[in-house]
């Protein structure tokens, strides 16, 4: 007896750990999320706008009629999980992998993230190839990568500390205690702002490296007839010039914010 | 389930008779878990190379400097201060049995004995000093805390609380490459919270039944540049009984029914178990600045009952300990200097030749030079430690300075190399050392990580065993007396550790380790009763310091799974290990005679299990069973053979966060194998239900 007991309990286990037990809820709402706080891609605070590509997962959702819902901030590591899992439909603002891409769907490209090489204002080098880093120090986030064959030839060449938090990163570049630091260009603009660092710390001209960002999609979402309505309408937005219009947002305040920081 | 399974023909085949049913229920077990496991270890490319690494726990003793924990190439744990609040702990020691590869056991109420990795009891028959751990080295941030009377750590005496610690990083493994001397099974390094410029106002206060009170304080604050932090506690503990063990009598008995020939007696309060005191300052600028600092003062005042000198009569004294400390840490660019002094008295109670002066001075410098592909770190170090008591005939002094060159290659992202070199110059005994360590890992994929290191680790000298010249005559009966001395030339007892070990992320959330160790110890030396005769009026034993032939060989594997979910996680390990002695001294009266042997005094399997649920928001439910299997310790004739069945000690802690600047929790502390010595014939211990509440106030 007890030994039946087990054999459907263990049938039990098995149907719920191998057995993809196919729900059959309908699709309410597309749940989007993003990086958190990665200005000006992507970010979550009280007013409408969430970013450039937030704002174009917005809009183009309005336009198509989806109803949408914001998830809450949450490590990227667990939105890429939520995202393959289909617990996430959206994730607004992603670069391209070929792992990725056997597990989501994506947009065609919508912007760009650039990462640039941070330097105190007293200490600015020439840098306009990669050559030009070596013999000095640099510093960034432990497991950014750069792009395989940067990271290769930073391996090779350069010597870049790796540290666990922005803070640390730009204050080090500010005491002088490495020569650069290696962040998102906007994003980095935002946290030098936070740490009032704006009259120390400047970004060298030249992009370090540029990389297409993307809208990704579930491939096991609930709503796979509205993400192919959204991509559609992403792409629609490309062509008639609406994504430009909402990067040219994003770009006229920061731009605004420089020109205020210059003034002080 | 056989009448069944015969029922469908699953016995059918003649080859799959009934005495196979066994195995096939394990195999069908083994395929469903086999399948689990393939079906969650997906590899996780998409995480790979993305803002995040795979691991986001760090450490900075594998290596001296921060790094992934993943990437570490030592067998390295690290425990967070949420981690141990979650788990209730309320006292340092305690805290260790959230990591694997750590023996922790409690002596009395608060006061506890900790191994690394084991080695408990090695060589058997010695006195109950030989139960203490000489093998491990402890730190405060970077301050070696370890003890030269006689080795070991004084639990008492760190001028801390569970509320000031950051984080623990435990390494397992020979480690005075490193650290220098008496990192042999490993290093137990505390960090303690630094203060970050905000201000702010933090009291902890917990009671216990048994009468147990505990008050802890810290405020930080910040003068410009400089942040401060200063703590405070005061901790008293009662026993959980009031008798002792009596060797004589072989019963726990009230203090005036023991017969005490030793004249060790003076038990002025036997409930007390515990009764410190302590304050701390620490300063410090941002340590990002080019030149930053740290520096510290404390203070630490303590009385407790705990098994110390060795006595004939019952296994806890009372000792007293009374010491402060400055630490400072200075860093510019990739120059590190560290130097402490520590001062202070120390006594056991009604033991005149046992109360003493101290004194610890140590320096040390490094550099770090960084290079594409390299780091290489040479530096140098040194201690002084000064001792002026009746036991060694006044002030004698042990020197080391050492000599370290660490150096790290990177021949290509996944492969690692490092090789860290280590001279010792001793005073005494007149002679140096060299201890190495040889390190590999290689990524196999992004988120698996194999790894081999050969490691090797010397004792220092202590002061018992170098200096001790002592005439004890006991105070009961003054017609017997015990000579007993320390050899200055005694060599120092080594150790050579071989490990390989594998991590492995089977997701962002899901990993393990395993480590698989074979650690060599030899050089021991042991108070060898060397006759007893007559001199004048007085029957004298004499023992003194020898070096024995004995070499002790452990082979283990120490597994670790870690699963986080969204309101719970699990952490599940255990070690298994097997200890055999060669050489082992069947007494330590001579003329000694050695035989072949297995060491029992370190449990076979000892681990862990740590649950963490919060079942509604800002409410945590923590279970946490820390298990030993049986070990008998066996000691000198006098004192006998203690054998400890196997026990799991499970605790139950709730907790709540009432708002921002209120936390409360309650814990039932040693629920199960309740009553009963987890020691040499130390104290039952019973369950312990603690309430505490936490303040802080941040404006």
């Amino acid at each position: 007896m007890v030994s039946s007991k087990m054999q459907w309990f263990g049938t039990l286990l098995y149907l719920i750990f191998f057995l993809r037990v196919e729900t059959a809820f309908g699709c309410e709402k597309l749940l989007i999320n993003g990086g958190h706080n990665w200005y000006p891609y992507f970010y979550q605070d009280e007013t409408n706008h969430k970013g450039i590509i937030g704002d174009i997962v917005l809009r183009a959702a309005a336009h198509t009629g989806i109803k949408t819902e914001i998830a809450q901030a949450a490590p990227w590591k667990r939105i890429l999980f939520d995202l393959r899992s289909g617990r996430l439909d959206v994730v607004a603002g992603a670069l391209k992998t070929e792992e990725r891409e056997k597990l989501f769907s994506y947009s065609s490209p919508v912007y760009f993230s650039q990462f640039r090489i941070f330097v105190h204002r007293d200490h600015q080098f020439n840098f306009s190839t990669l050559e030009d880093l070596i013999g000095k120090h640099g510093v960034k986030i432990r497991g950014l990568s750069l792009g395989e064959n940067l990271d290769q030839f930073a391996f090779e060449n350069l010597v870049i500390e790796e540290i666990t938090d922005t803070n640390s990163l730009f204050k080090m570049v500010a005491a002088k205690r490495v020569d650069y630091g290696i962040f998102y260009h906007y994003s980095g603009l935002s946290e030098i702002d936070r740490l009032n660092l704006g009259n120390t710390l400047i970004p060298l001209p030249t992009p370090l490296t540029q990389e297409p960002l993307y809208v990704a999609f579930s491939r096991k979402s609930r709503c796979l007839e509205q993400i192919q309505q959204l991509s559609k309408e992403i792409a629609r937005m490309k062509e008639n010039g609406a994504i430009q219009e909402i990067a040219d947002y994003y770009a006229r305040f920061i731009n605004n914010r420089k020109v205020l920081r210059d003034d002080d | 389930m056989t009448s069944r399974a015969y029922q469908i023909g699953l016995y059918s085949n003649p080859i799959l008779s009934p005495g196979w049913k066994l195995d096939l229920r394990w195999l069908m077990i083994a395929i469903t878990f086999s399948g689990l496991i393939s079906r969650y270890s997906l590899a996780d490319e998409l995480f790979f190379g993305v803002t995040d690494e795979i691991s986001d726990i760090t450490a900075v003793s594998g290596s001296k400097r921060e790094e992934d924990l993943f990437s570490s190439p030592l067998s390295i744990s690290v425990i967070s201060a949420e981690q141990i609040k979650k788990a209730g702990v309320i006292s340092i020691p305690e805290a260790l049995r959230l990591i694997p590869g750590v023996i922790v056991r409690e002596q009395t109420n608060g006061q506890f004995s900790v191994h690394i990795r084991g080695f408990d009891n090695v060589p058997a028959g010695t006195s109950l000093t030989g139960l203490s751990n000489r093998f491990s080295l402890i730190m405060v941030d970077n301050r070696k805390v370890y003890d030269y009377f006689n080795g070991g750590l004084f639990w008492e005496t760190l001028p801390f609380t569970i509320d000031d610690i950051e984080r623990i990083e435990v390494i397992r493994g020979a480690a005075s490459a490193l650290y220098g001397s008496n990192a042999m099974t490993g290093v137990i390094h505390f960090i303690t919270k630094r203060a970050e410029g905000d201000t702010t106002l933090e009291a902890n206060l917990m009671a216990a039944n048994p009468s147990s009170t505990s008050g802890h304080f810290a405020t930080e604050h910040s003068f410009g540049m400089t942040n401060f932090r200063l703590s405070g506690f005061t901790d008293q503990r009662d026993r959980y009984q009031t008798t002792y063990y009596s060797f004589a009598e072989d019963q726990y008995l009230p203090v005036d029914q023991i017969n005490f020939t030793s004249g060790i007696g003076h038990y002025p309060d036997p409930e007390k178990a515990r009764d410190a005191h302590a304050l701390m300052l620490s300063l410090n600028n941002d340590p990002t600045e080019r030149f930053a600092y740290d520096l510290s003062f404390s203070h630490q005042d303590s009385r407790v009952q705990k098994v110390h000198i060795s006595s004939s009569d019952t296994p806890l004294t009372i000792n007293d300990s009374n010491t402060s400390a400055v630490n400072i840490n200075l860093n510019y660019d990739a120059f590190f200097v560290r130097a402490s002094h520590l001062w202070g008295k120390q006594a056991t109670l009604d033991i005149p030749d046992f109360n003493y002066d101290k004194a610890n001075s140590q320096i040390s410098m490094e550099y770090q030079f960084r290079k594409p592909q390299w780091i290489i770190r040479p530096g140098i170090s040194y201690k002084s430690i000064v001792y002026d008591g009746p036991f060694i005939g006044g002030e004698r002094r042990l020197r080391e300075a050492g000599y370290l060159l660490r150096t790290e290659y990177f021949p290509t992202p996944q492969y690692r190399l490092v090789a860290a070199l280590r001279y010792d110059d001793y005073n005494l005994p007149s002679d140096n050392y060299f201890s190495y360590q040889i390190l590999g890992t290689y990524r196999l994929h992004h988120d698996t990580l194999l790894r081999a290191a050969i490691e090797t680790a010397n004792r220092s000298s202590f002061m018992i065993n170098h200096y001790l010249d002592l005439m004890f005559t006991f105070p009961n009966n003054p017609s017997r007396r015990v000579d007993i001395s320390g050899d200055p030339e005694a060599e120092l007892v080594s150790i050579t550790t071989v490990e390989i070990g594998l991590r492995h992320q089977l997701n962002f959330n899901n990993w393990f380790e395993i480590e698989l160790f074979r650690s060599d110890i030899e050089d021991f030396t042991s108070f060898i009763v060397q006759g007893t005769g007559l001199d004048g009026s007085q029957l004298v034993t004499t023992r003194q310091l020898e070096w024995l032939p004995t070499e002790a060989t452990q082979l283990g594997v120490t597994v670790d799974w870690h699963y986080e979910a969204v309101n719970w996680d699990l952490n599940i390990f255990l070690t298994a290990q097997d200890t055999h002695v060669d050489e082992q001294a069947v007494s330590i009266s001579k003329p000694l005679t050695f035989i072949n042997t297995d060491n029992k005094g370190t449990p076979d399997y000892y681990g862990g299990v740590v649950h963490n649920w919060q079942p509604l928001d800002r409410w945590n439910i923590n279970t946490h069973v820390y298990y030993l299997s049986s070990h008998t310790f066996a000691l000198e004739q006098t004192q006998g053979n203690a054998h400890n069945a196997s026990a799991m000690y499970a605790n139950l802690t709730i907790s709540h966060r009432f708002n921002n600047w209120l936390n409360g929790f309650v814990s039932a502390r040693n629920l199960s194998n309740q009553s009963e010595s987890q020691h040499f014939f130390t104290d039952h211990i019973d369950p312990l239900y603690v309430v505490g509440i936490n303040l802080k106030w941040a404006p």
